[in-house]
């Protein structure tokens, strides 16, 4: 009898278990625009904008923002290309707008349904990113900054001019970098006078070359951030974009670490906002990018991450605690507007650079 | 004349006995779960790279429909080629460390109490319990120059400068033989407490000495768990790339980091696809090798 029932025990569980398998299969959440009116899925980057916001959003508007967090654009691209309508809204780097436009993966964006515009800084308003310079897919969101050399002014033991200079023997395992190939190969190919953009592979090699004899002097390649590397003394310097998260880090950090004033251009970074063409929620996107950069918004953005505000300052300063505009990262990155660079990523040049980075990697 | 329950045992085996018809049935619906989870999951994705290691990246990394041998020919180019060497050679170092410092581990937990030998068993499966990124950031914090080494040896005036011990091949090694230490000293542990210590008196006895009997009967009879665990810590330290990134300063790559990057930055799905092929091919021929040389796939978990 006991035998009898653990068996029937054992059937109907597995039956269930293949039940639910196969229910789970199909019950998948389909394009998620298709899901619930008040649901509102986006794409974003961790460590860019404040949860408590996007609780005040969901709270205020009565909706519930799902939230991907990626660590590159790359990834977001393949789950857009492949994955069909799964975002409502996407935080886009400037670098892949023009490979969003152009493959028609966002739909047009209502400026008139995003009036908190007008308080984001004239010179993100004046010109849109490259692929959509008349804004017409795309807003700027909060974030921006530079891919520069960061040194410690206290242990670098030399001084930094010209990207050139972090191969110096003297830096031999102090130098840190970002392991982004565009990053890394548009520095150096701005470095020995070439444009970012470039496709000449006999360029790019030679960019590679001088890759090589920085990589000498490498302690770190870093995915995400450098701050660790700098701030606990592992390196006295580093190619990044972390200037304005140290700054804002500690008030200790504004005499302890600067950026590198060299001879070549750095490395630009802004993102903006898309919604993907197959999303039905524009509407309540639109208002989530409304309310996204609105003065109140960036500045719980900066509180929770410490960014350079892309609002203009007579309309933010009001929610920014005071002495907030003594931060050197925020006249630096005025400095640097003209001495920066922006391009636009291409098959063509990710290919042949990415082979370039395994040689740089992997090469014996 | 009825059947003993072994000859029973011995004529299913053979497939002798055909089950009833209900006894299908449930076999079948107990099975289940299991193949559909595997056809599904394991199978049909794997059935998919293959196909998809065949095919041309067309733009925006979408997979064009048409067949070649490109993706394949890649491989043996000189860059992708030192990858994987690359790859092999940590691997199987880091293989080598792990056997070498398991074995006596192995060796002691065997030999204590059963209640202590629960307690470090569970130990040692600890990590295994906790995300390795976890395990992995605790080590950056404890190597790093300002980290619980270097300022406790600095506070008790050891050190005047801080020692390098993070983002360098010391660091690689302290952390991939943390992450693979215990799947290295479960098998080995298994195969030395099944050990029948009646065969080392007797070598004792007859007059060799504890080196004489190490390699010539334990080594010897407990070699199917120490294949085990050159499989079990080789495999997934092939394509194990953490470890190198966040403690070694992601200064080389691994193939690991290779198929991420075509699945990721580089968009080309055919050519990530035929990398993970080729791993997969190297893992299946390694398994292949440890059955021919003996090795019983249920020490693996199979």
């Amino acid at each position: 009898m006991k035998n009898r029932i653990r068996k029937m025990v054992a059937v109907l569980t597995a039956t269930t278990l293949t039940a639910g398998l196969l229910t789970g299969c199909g019950g998948a959440k389909g394009g998620s625009s298709k899901g619930d009116e008040k649901e509102l899925n986006i794409c974003i980057w961790d460590g860019i904008f404040s949860e408590e916001a996007i609780k005040k959003f969901e709270k205020d508007k009565g909706c519930t923002v799902n939230i991907t967090y990626i660590e590159n654009t790359d990834t977001m691209l393949s789950k857009l290309v492949e994955g069909g309508n799964e975002y409502d809204l996407c935080d886009i780097e400037a670098a892949y707008v023009k490979s969003f436009v152009d493959n028609g993966l966002l739909q047009e964006i209502d400026h008139s349904a995003i009036p908190n515009e007008q308080y984001e800084e004239p010179s993100l308003l004046e010109k849109g990113p490259i692929g959509d310079e008349d804004y017409k897919y795309t807003t700027a969101d909060s974030n921006a900054g530079y891919t520069a050399i960061v040194y410690n002014t206290e242990t670098c033991p030399i001084k930094i001019d010209s990207f050139d200079d972090l191969a110096d023997p003297a830096l031999e395992g102090q130098v840190a970098m970002v392991n982004s190939t565009i990053s890394l190969y548009g520095a150096a190919l701005s470095a020995l006078g070439y444009s970012p953009a470039s496709t000449k592979e006999e360029e790019i090699a030679e960019a590679n070359e001088l890759l090589v004899s920085i990589k000498k002097n490498v302690k770190a390649f870093v995915g995400e951030s450098a701050v660790s590397a700098l701030e606990n003394g592992e390196c006295s310097v580093a190619l990044c974009w972390d200037y304005s998260v140290l700054c804002f880090d500690d008030e200790a950090n504004w005499d302890k670490f600067a950026i590198a004033d060299i001879d070549s251009d750095y490395e630009k970074f802004v993102q903006y906002w898309g919604i993907p063409a197959g999303s039905t929620k524009k509407e309540l996107a639109q208002e989530f990018i409304n309310y996204m950069i609105s003065p109140e918004a960036v500045a719980m953005h900066i509180d929770d991450w410490g960014q350079i505000p892309m609002v203009q300052r007579e309309y933010i300063e009001e929610y920014l605690p005071e002495g907030f505009y003594d931060n050197p990262c925020i006249v630096k990155y005025e400095e640097l507007a003209d001495k920066s660079w922006l391009i636009a990523v291409d098959d063509e040049q990710i290919n042949i650079m990415d082979k370039y980075y395994t040689l740089l990697m992997g090469g014996k | 004349m009825k059947k003993s329950s072994e000859e029973l045992k011995a004529l299913k085996k053979k497939g002798r006995i055909m089950k009833s018809k209900r006894e299908r049935l449930t076999t079948f619906v107990m099975q289940a779960p299991l193949t559909i989870w595997t056809v599904l999951f394991v199978l049909a994705p794997f059935c998919l790279l293959a196909f998809m290691s065949f095919m041309t990246k067309g733009p925006l990394g979408i997979i064009q429909y048409t067949p070649t041998l490109a993706n394949y020919k890649e491989i043996f180019n000189p860059v992708y080629a030192d990858v994987i060497e690359q790859s092999l050679v940590i691997a199987g170092w880091t293989t080598a460390l792990t056997i070498l410092l398991g074995y006596p581990l192995a060796n002691f937990i065997a030999k204590v109490k059963s209640k202590t030998a629960s307690l470090l068993t569970i130990l040692l499966m600890l990590p295994l319990w906790v995300s390795g990124l976890v395990v992995l950031y605790s080590f950056v914090i404890i190597l790093n120059n300002s980290g619980l080494i270097n300022t406790f040896l600095q506070n008790i005036g050891v050190l005047s400068e801080p020692l390098q011990l993070l983002y360098n091949n010391f660091a690689i090694i302290v952390g991939m033989i943390y992450m693979f230490l215990p799947f290295a000293v479960l098998p080995m542990y298994s195969s030395i407490e099944k050990l029948d210590r009646g065969l080392i008196e007797a070598s004792k006895d007859l007059g060799a000495g504890p080196i004489k009997t190490f390699f010539n009967v334990t080594l010897p009879l407990t070699s199917p768990g120490i294949f085990a665990a050159i499989i079990l810590t080789f495999i997934p330290c092939i394509g194990y790339y953490m470890v190198t990134d966040m403690l070694g300063g992601g200064t080389s790559l691994m193939i690991g980091n290779l198929i991420y990057r075509q699945f990721t930055i580089s968009r080309d799905w055919p050519f990530g696809a035929a990398l993970s092929m080729v791993l997969a091919l190297i893992i299946f021929l390694m398994v292949v090798i440890y059955t021919k040389l003996g090795g019983d796939l249920d020490d693996l978990g199979a």
